[in-house]
């Protein structure tokens, strides 16, 4: 059963965690596809379950609260979910690759860049090839790791500690170091937040310029809905565990379905100015003791009878425009 | 309009309740924890109500029957019997109050004056004040601390309460420096300075802002520490400058009876297997109040 | 229009291991009664510092803060009292702006309490009206700060600022920590208590959209120096200093009236330089793409283009 156009395929994931509270169920039922070299966003708020996704697929859950109760996470016709330890780590790193948010934290403090470079590429190879790289060899992959990431004087940079960079720089090294392997798959956590408006920009032009040129795929995990406009094909909007609106990153954003997603986007403060909306009434419901049916209906203003009852089904717009809600769905 | 005040002490006291509840989920999430709590109780209590747990209590002090001298442990003596006929069970029970005591006291004396060192030089940081408090922590912390808990006791008469007084002046300073590690990141924090932003006094600050975030670490260290102390105070009496005889200690039983090792083993390995429980029970404990009152995200 | 704040060439250095660092270099600015001045700018830009000197958290190396003609340059342990209940602060974070071991009570009678706002037998009324201002559920007061979501924790830190009745709130990134829809809310909140008391805020943020959104008139700084100040809408639409336009285009929006009005891509390039070692003239000409020999010897000169339009740039002194 492999089907060639999709590299990933989550399907009906449940993901919960346990807690004093009880069982918080985070994930709840969430299905997203990324196909071949696509770039897909996945956008919602604190605390919808993006970043528990992302650990999932990556097999990174918090032990021993967090834990996979159901659904498959498909790579390239595999589910990850029942591989062993080690077919894991054969994928992890290599055929899917991670940067995360923040840079300062994910490189480590006390080995030089150059180090965990070479660490990371000699692994690489070793997975994948069962070569052993020579001491040259490795620091020439260095080397040309770090200007394609258009970081000056990779040599010097190779023997200065992560302290001694700027935090767009640390970024670089976290880029060049997930590229290395030319993975199929990026899973990316909002790597611009930490950082200026300005490096953000420089920080996914390079990311996306990379990613283009190795035809990887990634999955961008994002809340900036600027970002994911600007630079993703396609969007996955999360809300309480749950996909609700899938698009293009043109449709999404002009014909926005979902209530949620409207709301959403009319809370962005706009540069043209026009004061900002008073954004979604409520909040984020406890994972403890979710509202049943739709989640999102305590908060919807146009919520009916069967929306309380029945978790909304994924409602096909046509174009691969799809809406998991009753009332702009159907 | 004024707020029914019963009304709120209520909900205040319901918000305590469901906090109890909370900690001791924590607590338990760690068996080890139970294990600790459970041994630590275990001591107290054969401490406290000595007399009636123990087999003999007349053996507490300066009793002789040399016609059961160095029985090993049978039936009739558990832990077998030392030198002058004495059970040593119930001297490891009635030493496990002197051991307690030293303990408690040298903790409950050293952490105060520690914990306010420590606040005020943090809280000062990088001004006179600091300079002074610290250099004098540090002054006391460059002696190794058996030494010079050995030289006060050697100098001033060898009593208990000489042996209290050195220890406990060798022991305010770790709290000062634990303290002041806190305390002055602390002072950073965006509500110290908001309350500097406001004009609330110094003492408010230092008291209701720092303080309440220190008390998790300073209880684990406290509980760990009188572990320490009681190792510390046994090694004190094991060479003489503690307790003195007949006091029951476990530190002099393993003392005096090092003296018959290794034929009557009895008499050194279960007064020094008491003093291994009991700090081992004040370790695990330790560790469990500091997973419980560690602030988590929820 | 009544001046409430007046900022005259305020310097504030810090002396580090690596040398002395110029977080604020010669600022002017002023803020008027009811007003929302935005002040904007990258990490790094000495934004947050010109605000730690206002509420004085900080007192300056020199120059002059004015608050109501009185000159408050120094720190807060000499300030009088009162001026302590006039200006307040919100911090960026609202997780460590609120004492994680006290509940909301004790956080919000603390400057009920040290001012003497209320009998100490009303501070509970008092705290619940607060609650309510910040349109929060009365039953939080005993709550501690972590069982609060993050945009409910920062309604709680606005909260403790209204306590005192203050005339000038400082806003240092009060929404940056914050989810958008949470962020609509507070910042809504905090323009509808503007309406109301007529409070003047310093409003300072990276994000331009909220700037756009909230500020009568921008200041946008770049190494501890202002580049340009501008009326909100003008900012936007004539953006002159080259700084403001490779910003302002570096936003990404989400909407195409946004994509017309956004100036020109600039591509944005370099990085602020390590404030310890500042570039000389202006700092911005290593990144600038009108860099002439003239910026990298002469600071720039305030130039006002428009009435209330200024601009610190050699390009638009050598066109007058």
């Amino acid at each position: 059963m492999t089907d060639t156009g999709k590299l990933l395929d989550v399907r009906d994931l449940c993901v919960s965690y346990r807690t004093y509270e009880g069982k918080l169920k985070v994930v709840d039922g969430l299905t997203l596809e990324v196909r071949h070299g696509e770039k897909v966003g996945l956008v919602g708020e604190t605390g919808c379950g993006k970043t528990t996704t992302m650990r999932a697929i990556l097999g990174i859950l918090p032990r021993p609260a967090g834990q996979v109760d159901s659904g498959e996470i498909i790579f390239k016709g595999n589910n990850v979910l029942q591989m062993k330890q080690k077919e894991i780590q054969r994928i992890r790193g290599v055929a899917i690759t991670a940067i995360f948010q923040n840079p300062t934290a994910a490189l480590n403090p006390v080995f030089t860049i150059g180090q965990q470079l070479y660490d990371v590429i000699r692994s690489q190879e070793w997975r994948k090839s069962g070569k052993r790289l020579s001491g040259k060899e490795v620091h020439d992959r260095a080397v040309k790791a770090l200007k394609e990431a258009a970081l000056h004087d990779p040599e010097r940079l190779l023997s200065n500690y992560p302290v001694q960079l700027s935090g767009g720089m640390k970024q670089r090294v976290c880029i060049a170091l997930a590229m290395v392997s030319d993975a199929e798959l990026l899973i990316a956590d909002e790597p611009g937040t930490a950082l200026d408006v300005t490096i953000q920009d420089q920080i996914l032009r390079l990311s996306m310029f990379m990613m283009s040129k190795r035809n990887t795929a990634t999955l961008y995990i994002e809340h900036s809905l600027g970002v994911i406009r600007e630079w993703m094909d396609r969007v996955y909007v999360m809300y309480a565990g749950r996909t609700v609106e899938v698009a293009n990153s043109v449709d999404i954003f002009r014909s926005p379905r979902h209530p949620y997603t409207r709301g959403l986007l009319e809370a962005v403060p706009k540069l043209t100015g026009g004061g900002i909306a008073r954004g979604i009434m409520g909040r984020v419901p406890e994972y403890i003791d979710p509202p049943g049916g739709c989640r999102f209906h305590p908060r919807c203003e146009y919520r009916m009878d069967i929306c309380t009852k029945e978790k909304p089904p994924f409602f096909d717009l046509g174009d691969e425009h799809k809406v998991a809600c009753y009332h702009s769905g159907s | 309009m004024h707020s029914d005040t019963r009304e709120i002490q209520q909900r205040l006291w319901e918000k305590r309740k469901d906090n109890l509840r909370r900690a001791w989920y924590k607590f338990s999430g760690n068996y080890l924890s139970i294990v600790g709590l459970v041994i630590v109780l275990i001591v107290i209590l054969l401490a406290i109500f000595a007399p009636w747990v123990s087999p003999y209590p007349e053996h507490r002090g300066a009793f002789v029957d040399f016609s059961k001298s160095m029985e090993p442990p049978s039936s009739e003596h558990l832990l077998g019997t030392d030198a002058v006929g004495r059970d040593i069970l119930t001297r490891v029970i009635f030493g496990f109050r002197f051991s307690l005591m030293m303990g408690f006291v040298v903790i409950g004396l050293a952490a105060p004056p520690g914990i306010v060192a420590g606040l005020v030089a943090g809280y000062f940081r990088d001004t006179w004040v600091d300079t002074l408090i610290m250099r004098i922590t540090d002054v006391f912390l460059a002696v190794p601390p058996l030494i010079l808990a050995m030289a006060i006791t050697a100098v001033l008469p060898p009593n208990v309460f000489y042996a209290m007084l050195a220890v406990t002046l060798m022991w305010w300073p770790w709290y000062a420096r634990l303290v002041y590690g806190i305390a002055s990141s602390l002072q950073n924090e965006f509500f110290v300075q908001a309350a500097q932003v406001t004009g609330a006094s110094t003492p408010y600050i230092i008291f209701k802002e720092i303080l309440p975030n220190s008390v998790s670490a300073i209880f684990t260290k406290m509980t760990l520490d009188v572990g320490i102390v009681i190792i510390i105070a046994a090694s004190l009496s094991f060479v003489g400058l503690g307790a003195q005889p007949p006091t029951p200690d476990l530190g002099t039983m393993v003392s005096d009876g090092a003296k018959y090792m290794p034929d009557q083993w009895w008499m050194t390995v279960c007064p020094a297997l008491a003093i291994v429980f009991t700090v081992l029970g004040f370790n695990l404990l330790g560790d469990g109040l500091r997973d419980m009152l560690a602030v988590e995200e929820v | 229009m009544v001046e409430i704040l007046r900022i005259e060439n305020l310097k504030k250095h810090f002396q580090t291991a690596q040398g002395v660092v110029k977080a604020v270099d010669g600022v002017n600015i002023s803020l008027n009664e009811g007003e929302t001045l935005g002040l904007v700018g990258e990490s790094g830009s000495g934004k947050s510092t010109v605000a730690y000197n206002v509420v004085g958290i900080y007192g300056a190396t020199s120059g002059n803060i004015y608050f109501r003609g009185e000159d408050i340059s120094m720190g807060t342990s000499r300030r009088p009292k009162s001026l302590k209940k006039d200006i307040q602060i919100v911090f960026q974070d609202p997780g460590t702006s609120l004492n994680p071991r006290q509940y909301i009570h004790e956080i919000l009678a603390m400057p009920l309490r040290v001012h003497r706002i209320v009998p100490e037998n009303e501070i509970t009324d008092r705290v619940k009206e607060l609650l309510e201002l910040v349109q929060l559920p009365t039953s939080f007061i005993f709550k501690h700060p972590l069982e609060l979501g993050e945009g409910e924790k920062q309604s709680v830190a606005v909260a403790r600022a209204l306590a005192v009745n203050p005339s000038m709130i400082v806003l240092d990134e009060p929404t940056s920590a914050l989810d958008v829809s949470m962020q609509a809310k507070v910042i809504n909140l905090m323009l509808e208590l503007q309406k109301e008391y007529g409070f003047s805020y310093l409003f300072i943020t990276h994000d331009l959209g909220v700037m756009r959104n909230v500020a009568d008139r921008i200041a946008i700084m770049y190494l501890g120096k202002i580049c340009e100040v501008a009326p909100a809408a003008e900012f936007f639409q004539t953006p002159l200093h080259p700084y403001t336009r490779m910003l302002i285009s570096s936003v990404p929006v989400v909407s195409e009236e946004e994509e017309r009005m956004r100036p020109a891509k600039v591509a944005s390039r370099g990085e602020i330089p390590s404030p310890v070692n500042v570039p000389g003239g202006c700092g911005f000409h290593p990144r600038c793409c009108d860099a002439t020999e003239e910026c990298a010897g002469a600071i720039p000169e305030m130039v006002e283009v428009e009435s209330d339009h200024f601009v610190y740039c050699h390009k638009f002194k050598q066109e007058r």
